[in-house]
């Protein structure tokens, strides 16, 4: 399964962070070129439903989180 | 509003919105409505349900509701969405608008008196403050 996140509305290291954090869960490979983040996810473990949207879940939160602490800390 | 489960487009007021059953999709302008509002709006479902944003083209961003449960009303999902959306925008657009004078407010507040005077002011008012005695004369550690 493949997923295809956008850079303007996805942070490249909150991807790498979500990766990490699933990586005992599926083997992700990440291609990130102009056009956005592409995460292939094999070998998910079939304990786990919907693990590309709760995968997909994660990035957008921590997503968002990195944006915010970004922009708060271009206010300070 | 029309039957979502038999359509495979639906309206909710002005909100167009696509469903399969188990997922529901809108796309919207980011001039109408801006990015940090939909993020915003985003974050606050990401506990609720499954949120997936994607750019099917320049300015615009799809929303990709999914249930976290097969019998999640999709309709009502959308419809909650599209009301947080709308309280993100105004927050955005007052805190927008209001920036300046926020901004104006905090630097007259922390930079306008000296910090030194003000420190003196308040020791000067303690001196002056008159300690009421206590009437239960409990001993203190510095009178012993």
């Amino acid at each position: 399964m493949t997923l295809q996140f956008s850079r303007s509305l996805y942070e490249q290291a909150a991807i790498e962070a979500t990766v990490a954090a699933f990586s005992e869960l599926a083997t992700f490979t990440v291609q990130a070129d102009e056009d956005g983040i592409k995460v292939e996810m094999t070998d998910a473990s079939p304990d786990v439903d919907d693990l590309a949207d709760h995968f997909a879940n994660h990035a957008l939160h921590l997503s968002i989180t990195m944006t915010r602490r970004a922009a708060e800390g271009a206010q300070s | 509003m029309s039957d979502t489960d038999t359509q495979p487009s639906s309206e909710l007021e002005e909100l167009v919105f696509d469903t399969d059953g188990r997922r529901v999709a809108f796309t919207l302008d980011e001039e109408l409505y801006p990015r940090d509002a939909i993020l915003g709006a985003a974050y606050l479902f990401v506990d609720r349900c499954f949120v997936f944003l994607a750019r099917p083209a320049d300015r615009m961003v799809q929303v990709r509701l999914k249930g976290k449960s097969a019998d999640a009303d999709l309709e009502a999902l959308a419809g909650e969405f599209a009301n947080a959306l709308l309280d993100q925008v105004v927050r955005f657009r007052i805190s927008e608008s209001t920036g300046k004078l926020r901004e104006y407010a905090f630097a007259r507040a922390f930079f306008t008196t000296p910090a030194q005077s003000s420190i003196d002011q308040l020791l000067a008012e303690l001196d002056d403050e008159e300690l009421e005695e206590d009437d239960l004369e409990v001993a203190v550690p510095w009178e012993q």
